[in-house]
C-alpha cells in the first residue's frame, strides 16, 4: 500500500512549512529573521501540500476511506513534528526532505499513487 | 461578562474532566487495544496457530452450537477471514447468558477459552459491567465532549500556542504544552470518537425517537431499521436442513465479495431462513447488502432493500468508530491517535495535580487531593501492568482448566488490584510510578521470550519463519511498548530527581539572601 | 448567588451556598439537559420532513449535541437559577408539542 509513504510524508511536509511560516519557530531553525514574502509563501505551500496529500488519498481509496486515512495522517503528523521540535529539529527538517521527494515522485509518477 | 463565561468554562473542563478522568482513561486505553481486539484473540488462541491447511465446515460449527446450545431459536456464525482464521459462533438461548465461542474452522470444535482481545473491547464500551457499564460509559463520553468543548473555548491562543511544547520548563509548564498538544493536534479525533462512540448506543440512551414515532413498540422499529420481511413460523421441523457452506459459497459468488456473517433463524422450525450479511472493508458504514436463503432448501430468496438513509448515517458514523474499515494501516493509526488520547488524559490530571502541589502536600494523602494522587497513579500506571498481565496469564493458565476464561480475567482484575494497591501505599515514601512502569516494562519486553518457552511454536522465530504476521506483530510490538515503558519509568525517576534540585537550589538561594542580607 | 468561580474566594463563608450553586448547575447540565435532548428528539420526530424510520434515528443522533451544547449553556448561564428555568420551559414545551402531535409524529 504504497499510498502512506507520500500521504504521511506530505501532510509532515506541509505541517514543517506551516510552523517555519511562524517567525518564532523559523528565527529557531535557521537563526535569521523571515521576510513576510517567505513566511506567506510558505503557508501558501504548505497548505497546498496538504491538499495534494488530501487529493491523492481519495483518488486512491475513495471519499470515505480515503478523507479519514488523510485527516489521521494529518493529526500524527503534527504530533511529529511537536515532538521532534525541542529534541532534534534538524532532524524534523530532515524528515521533511522526504516529503520533498515523495511530491517530486508524484508529479513525475502520478499513477503510482492511483489504485 | 466574557470574563466569566471563559471562568466558569474553566472550572467547567476542570472539573468535568477530573470527574471522568480515570474513567475516561481505562475506557481509552481499553479501545486503544481494542483496535487490534482480533490479532490479540489470535495470538491468545494458539490452537489456531498452524491450522493444517483444509476446507472451512460451517455446517460442523453450526453443529457445534446447537449442541452447546440446544434450546437457541438463532445462531450466527462469522466465517473466518484476515483477520481471524476461526469460526466464531454467538448464540443466545433463553433465560441464559449468551455464547460467545471460537470454534476450529476445520472441525467445528470449541478452541479452548480464553477472553481474547475481546476483553480489552468489551472493557472498552461497558468496564466489563454490562448494561450498567454501557450507561456510565455513556455519561464519560457526554463528559468527554463537555470537557472538549470548554477546553476549546478557554484555550485563547490555539493558534499562536500550534506548534509550542517545551518539556525542558519542567513541571506544570511541560505538563501543560503536553496536554495541550495532544489535546489540539488531536481534536478532530477526539471530537468524533466521543460522539460516534455516544451515539453507537443511542438505542440505550434515547428513546424518545421510538417513543413518539413508534409508540414504544421497539420490535417495529428495528424491523424498520433491518428492512427484513417477517418470517411465519410453520409450527413443524424442517424435513431437511440446507447445507451453510453451500449457501455461504453462493452467497460469496452473488455478493462479489466476503460474507461478514451467516445468521441462521427459526432452526427448529421448517421456515429456518440465513442471511449472509456482506463484509464491508472497503467502506466506513461497511457492509451494504444482505442475502436470504431458504435454510431448509438452501435456494436463494431474496436480498433485503438498502437500509434507510438515516440508518446508514449511523452506520457511517459507528463505523468510523470502530475501525473495521481499510485494512491494517488505518487501525495502526487509530491506535496511535488513542494512544495520544491517553497522554492527553494523563497529562490533565499531572497539570491538576501540580497545579495543586502545595495544597496537595499541606493536605497530605488522607485528602481529597490524596485521593486524586492515588487513582492517578493506580489506573495510569497500574492499567498498562494489568493489560500486560492479561496476556502472561493468557499463556500460562493450563489449556484444559474449565474456568479458563473467567480466570484470566481475574488476573487482569487482581494485577490491576496489586499495583493500586502498591501505588497507593508507596505514594509517599517510594516511586510507585517509576515501580509500575518499570513492571510493565519488564512484562512487556519479556512476553516474546515467555511466548516462545510456553508456546515454541508460536514463537517470534517460529512466526517469521511462517510469515504468521499477526503474531511477529504481537510480539514485536510488545517488545517496543515494553521499551517505551521502560522509558518512562527513568523518566519517572528523573522528573523527581529534577524537582528536587530545583527545591534544594530554591531553599538555597533562599538561604543565601537570607544570610546576605543586612 | 451566582455561582460563577470569580466569587469562590469570597465565600467560603458561604460553602453551602456555593456548593448547593454548583450542584444546581450540574444537575441542570445533566438531567435539565437530558430532558432538553429528549425533548428535542421527540419532536423533531414529530417534524422533520423524512420517513418514519429516518425521523426517529436522525432526531436520535442530533438529541446528543443538542445534550452537549446544552450542558455547556448551563454552566455559563449567568446565575444557578437562570441555568434551570430556560431548560424546563423550553424541553416541557417541547415536550408537550410531541405528545400533542403524536398521532402526526407515527405516519410512516
Amino acid at each position: 500500500m504504497t499510498i502512506w509513504l507520500p500521504l504521511l510524508a506530505l501532510n509532515y511536509l506541509s505541517w514543517a512549512l506551516l510552523c517555519l511560516a511562524v517567525a518564532r519557530y523559523y528565527r529557531h531553525h535557521f537563526s535569521s529573521e523571515p521576510s513576510s514574502t517567505r513566511r506567506r509563501v510558505l503557508r501558501i505551500v504548505g497548505w497546498l501540500t496538504t491538499l495534494l496529500a488530501y487529493v491523492i488519498s481519495v483518488r486512491s481509496r475513495g471519499w470515505d476511506i480515503g478523507s479519514v486515512d488523510w485527516c489521521a495522517s494529518w493529526m500524527l503528523t503534527a504530533i511529529v513534528w511537536v515532538l521532534l521540535q525541542p529534541y532534534l529539529p534538524r532532524v524534523s527538517r530532515w524528515l521533511a526532505f522526504i516529503g520533498v521527494l515523495s511530491a517530486i515522485a508524484l508529479t513525475v509518477y502520478p499513477s503510482s499513487a492511483s489504485f | 461578562m466574557k470574563n466569566a463565561f471563559r471562568q466558569s468554562m474553566a472550572w467547567l473542563h476542570t472539573w468535568a474532566g477530573l470527574i471522568v478522568s480515570w474513567m475516561l482513561f481505562a475506557i481509552f486505553l481499553g479501545g486503544t487495544l481494542a483496535c487490534f481486539d482480533k490479532e490479540l484473540d489470535y495470538w491468545m488462541r494458539p490452537a489456531l496457530h498452524h491450522l493444517a491447511p483444509g476446507p472451512t465446515s460451517m455446517d460442523a460449527a453450526a453443529a457445534s452450537l446447537r449442541t452447546m446450545a440446544p434450546h437457541a431459536d438463532t445462531l450466527y456464525l462469522r466465517p473466518p477471514d484476515a483477520r481471524d482464521p476461526s469460526i466464531h459462533g454467538f448464540v443466545f438461548e433463553p433465560s441464559k447468558a449468551y455464547l460467545d465461542v471460537a470454534l476450529n474452522p476445520r472441525d467445528g470444535k470449541r478452541i479452548p477459552a480464553t477472553v481474547g482481545g475481546n476483553f480489552f473491547f468489551d472493557l472498552h464500551y461497558s468496564l466489563q459491567a454490562g448494561k450498567l457499564g454501557s450507561y456510565l460509559v455513556g455519561l464519560a463520553g457526554m463528559l468527554m465532549l463537555l470537557a472538549l468543548i470548554s477546553g476549546v473555548i478557554i484555550h485563547r491562543r490555539v493558534f499562536k500556542d500550534f506548534f509550542v511544547f517545551r518539556p525542558r520548563a519542567g513541571g506544570q509548564r511541560a505538563w501543560l504544552d503536553g496536554h495541550n498538544f495532544t489535546g489540539v493536534l488531536g481534536l478532530p479525533f477526539h471530537l468524533m470518537i466521543a460522539y460516534t462512540g455516544v451515539i453507537i448506543m443511542m438505542s440505550n440512551y434515547m428513546y424518545a425517537g421510538v417513543q413518539i414515532g413508534y409508540r414504544g413498540d421497539l420490535v417495529r422499529y428495528y424491523d424498520a431499521l433491518s428492512g427484513a420481511p417477517k418470517i411465519v413460523e410453520q409450527h413443524r421441523p424442517p424435513d431437511h436442513v440446507a447445507s451453510l457452506d453451500a449457501i455461504l459459497n453462493d452467497a460469496v459468488r452473488r455478493l462479489g465479495g466476503p460474507v461478514a456473517s451467516l445468521e441462521v433463524e427459526h432452526i427448529h422450525d421448517a421456515s429456518i431462513t440465513v442471511s449472509a450479511l456482506a463484509a464491508g472493508n472497503g467502506k466506513v458504514a461497511g457492509g451494504l447488502r444482505t442475502l436470504v436463503y431458504d435454510g431448509a432448501q438452501g435456494s436463494f430468496r431474496s436480498e433485503l432493500s438498502a437500509p434507510p438513509a438515516a440508518y446508514r448515517v449511523y452506520q457511517f458514523l459507528s463505523g468510523l468508530h470502530r475501525v473495521q474499515f481499510g485494512g491494517t494501516a488505518i487501525r495502526w493509526l487509530y491506535f496511535l491517535l488513542g494512544a495520544t488520547g491517553s497522554v492527553m488524559l494523563a497529562t490533565a490530571t499531572q497539570v491538576w495535580i501540580k497545579k495543586r502541589s502545595r495544597q496537595a502536600g499541606a493536605a497530605g494523602l488522607r485528602s481529597g487531593y490524596g485521593l486524586v494522587k492515588i487513582l492517578n497513579v493506580a489506573v495510569i500506571a497500574g492499567m498498562p501492568v494489568a493489560s500486560a498481565a492479561l496476556l502472561w496469564a493468557n499463556r500460562l493458565l493450563p489449556y484444559d482448566l474449565p474456568d479458563r476464561a473467567n480466570l484470566e480475567a481475574e488476573s487482569f482484575c487482581a494485577s490491576w488490584l496489586l499495583a493500586a494497591v502498591w501505588g497507593a501505599l508507596r505514594l509517599q515514601r517510594g516511586k510507585p510510578w517509576r515501580d509500575l512502569f518499570a513492571v510493565t516494562a519488564v512484562l512487556l519486553l519479556a512476553l516474546p521470550l515467555m511466548n516462545a518457552l510456553t508456546q515454541p511454536r508460536s514463537s517470534l522465530l517460529a512466526s517469521v519463519a511462517d510469515r504468521d504476521w499477526v503474531l511477529v506483530g504481537v510480539d514485536v510490538t510488545s517488545f517496543v511498548l515494553g521499551l517505551g515503558f521502560a522509558w518512562l519509568g527513568w523518566l519517572s525517576t528523573c522528573t523527581r530527581q529534577r524537582a528536587e534540585t530545583r527545591q534544594r537550589a530554591a531553599a538555597l538561594s533562599l538561604t543565601q539572601a537570607q544570610a546576605e542580607a543586612p | 448567588m451566582s455561582a460563577s468561580p470569580s466569587n469562590v474566594k469570597q465565600g467560603r463563608s458561604t460553602t453551602r451556598t456555593y456548593r448547593l450553586a454548583v450542584f444546581s448547575r450540574i444537575s441542570a447540565a445533566l438531567a435539565g439537559g437530558y430532558l432538553v435532548a429528549y425533548a428535542s428528539a421527540a419532536l423533531l420526530t414529530v417534524i422533520l420532513p423524512f420517513s418514519r424510520i429516518n425521523r426517529a434515528v436522525t432526531a436520535s443522533l442530533l438529541s446528543f449535541v443538542v445534550w452537549a451544547l446544552v450542558a455547556v449553556w448551563a454552566f455559563a448561564a449567568g446565575s444557578a437559577w437562570r441555568s434551570w428555568w430556560p431548560l424546563l420551559a423550553a424541553g416541557s414545551l417541547m415536550l408537550l408539542l410531541a405528545l400533542a402531535f403524536r398521532d402526526y409524529g407515527m405516519r410512516p
